[in-house]
């Protein structure tokens, strides 16, 4: 019954912490519509370009241009949960250096539920729009089936794997606890977003091993995509996909929330 | 000479700049050399059943690729970046004071960014791009002049077009960096990751009609031999009347900004 009511409280809080949010953003309705064109901009001229050499080459990695939709749109949609919910983790060495965590540590709630609602980035629905149409032209192009059974298990992909690239965040994030300036959360990103532009079947081996196991570059889009689409793998699984999946979620979330609460507890403020 | 002293000063202290921060470099590096690997993993399956696509062929896509890292470091500019930022902070006013032109200032200042980044960067991967991928020869050692005078049009065109997006700043600062829609049309448009010929003929014909293919795609273009004389010629005039014109907007944008400061300054 008290973690009903502790729950509910969080709820109310976040709901509030997202209406300022809203409210901040809205003030700025100049600077919101560019990022309203920027974005979307960005990610149709991403799909463009793919179609532009499917075209041209006749497929990518042996996928046509209907499953590739279908991938960069799935990938598309997690990368703006990811951005609206914890873009904020990218700039955690500035927070540090300005200070601005003496305010949530003063506060009765715990820290990293602050940090993740207190910050809602509304700019992140402008990379999240633009997924839509593009995943909804993939789904009709490749056919897919709709089901209950569909819908689930395409919610729990996209939900494991904004967990996923929140935890990474957070991982990298936090380092900045404890090295201030860090270059690593751009690399990522760079990483990351030819992650969800190009099939993993178009690197060698070795490669693709490397981005599924060492980093889940993989994970962000083209084993779920083959998994719907009914592809094979190029490397075998134990447990399938959605297994992976769902534990790797976990580890990264875990891994991230760790050394955030380890890079607060080495957090001495800012100054004297 | 001694009138671009001041000038050469800037150019020497942002190339310095540059190097101060050394894990960004290391960084920096990592990442540029991993997207170049990208790319090539990219057009190698691309490529995988072999031929000409478009009239070119893998090793000549490859040679695209790294000659385009090459140029990327060589038109890296913030002209538009500083300007917003000394208008945002209201420098602006104490710069036009200053006995040297600022915009001369922000020129010198992305010269000596792109030479650092030449050297920091584009040098050691070009070396390990002509180990790891292959050595970009250009189709023919004279085609090396062209591709030059074509670089340094292609690299005025993009100064230019940041220095008015920049300078529009003085009555667009209310929309935010609205510049970087200016700089994603650039990477898409300009054939800097992927050629234009790739594209569709329609939209090939209205893209030669705008600058952007005149920056990155002609000088090229030229350096793997996919244009005969005429065609050389006739893109480097084209290139000419973009730096002209873009030159005039700017010079009357410009002024009406500094009588704007005026104004804001009572």
């Amino acid at each position: 019954m008290r973690l009903l009511k502790q729950f509910r409280s969080a709820c109310r809080l976040a709901g509030s912490y997202i209406k300022i949010s809203f409210a901040a953003e809205l003030e700025y309705k100049a600077s919101f519509l560019v990022w309203l064109i920027a974005n979307p901009l960005q990610f149709f001229a991403g799909f463009l370009t793919l179609n532009v050499l499917i075209t041209s080459f006749g497929g990518l990695g042996g996928w046509n241009a209907g499953e590739i939709a279908f991938f960069y749109g799935l990938g598309g949609l997690s990368h703006g949960l990811g951005v609206i919910l914890f873009s904020h983790t990218w700039s955690i060495g500035y927070q540090v250096t300005e200070g601005k965590f003496d305010t949530l540590l003063l506060r009765p709630h715990d820290v990293f539920f602050q940090f993740c609602f207190s910050d809602f980035n509304l700019v992140g629905v402008t990379d999240l729009i633009p997924a839509i149409p593009v995943f909804c032209y993939g789904c009709a192009a490749v056919g897919f089936r709709w089901s209950p059974a569909s819908v689930a298990a395409l919610v729990f992909v996209i939900l494991c794997v904004t967990l996923l690239r929140g935890g990474i965040f957070t991982l990298i994030g936090s380092i900045g606890f404890f090295a201030y300036r860090t270059q690593l959360i751009v690399l990522w990103l760079i990483i990351s977003d030819k992650g969800i532009h190009y099939p993993l079947s178009i690197y060698p081996h070795a490669v693709q091993f490397l981005l599924t196991v060492v980093l889940p570059i993989g994970f962000l889009s083209f084993y779920p995509s083959s998994l719907f689409l009914g592809k094979e793998l190029p490397l075998q699984l134990p447990g399938g996909v959605l297994l992976w999946l769902a534990g790797l979620a976990l580890i990264f979330a875990l891994l991230g929330y760790a050394l955030f609460r380890a890079g607060l507890r080495h957090y001495d403020s800012a100054g004297s | 000479m001694k009138r671009l002293q001041p000038y050469l000063y800037y150019l020497k202290i942002s190339a310095q700049k540059k190097l101060t921060y050394r894990f960004d470099i290391w960084s920096g590096l990592f990442s540029a050399a991993l997207l170049l690997f990208i790319e090539v993993f990219l057009w190698r399956s691309l490529y995988s059943g072999g031929g000409t696509v478009s009239g070119v062929n893998l090793s000549e896509m490859l040679t695209y690729l790294i000659v385009s890292l090459f140029l990327r470091y060589l038109f890296s500019y913030s002209v538009d970046e500083n300007l917003r930022h000394s208008i945002i902070r209201g420098d602006i006013a104490l710069d036009f004071i200053k006995p040297v032109s600022i915009y001369g200032i922000y020129l010198a200042q992305d010269i000596g960014t792109a030479l650092s980044g030449l050297c920091i960067f584009f040098l050691p991967l070009f070396l390990l791009a002509s180990v790891a991928i292959q050595f970009p020869f250009p189709a023919a050692p004279v085609l090396l002049i062209p591709f030059f005078v074509s670089a340094i049009f292609g690299y005025l065109i993009l100064w230019l077009l940041g220095a008015l997006v920049g300078t529009l700043n003085f009555w667009l600062l209310k929309f935010g960096n609205f510049g970087m829609v200016q700089q994603i049309l650039i990477m898409l448009f300009s054939g800097a990751y992927v050629p234009i010929w790739f594209f569709p003929e329609w939209i090939q014909r209205i893209l030669n009609c705008l600058p952007f293919v005149y920056t990155y795609q002609l000088p090229i273009g030229i350096y793997i031999g996919r244009y005969g004389t005429g065609e050389i010629l006739w893109g480097l005039g084209v290139q000419l009347f973009w730096v002209v014109l873009l030159f005039v907007l700017f010079q009357i944008v410009s002024r009406r900004a500094q009588k704007k400061v005026l104004v804001q300054g009572g």
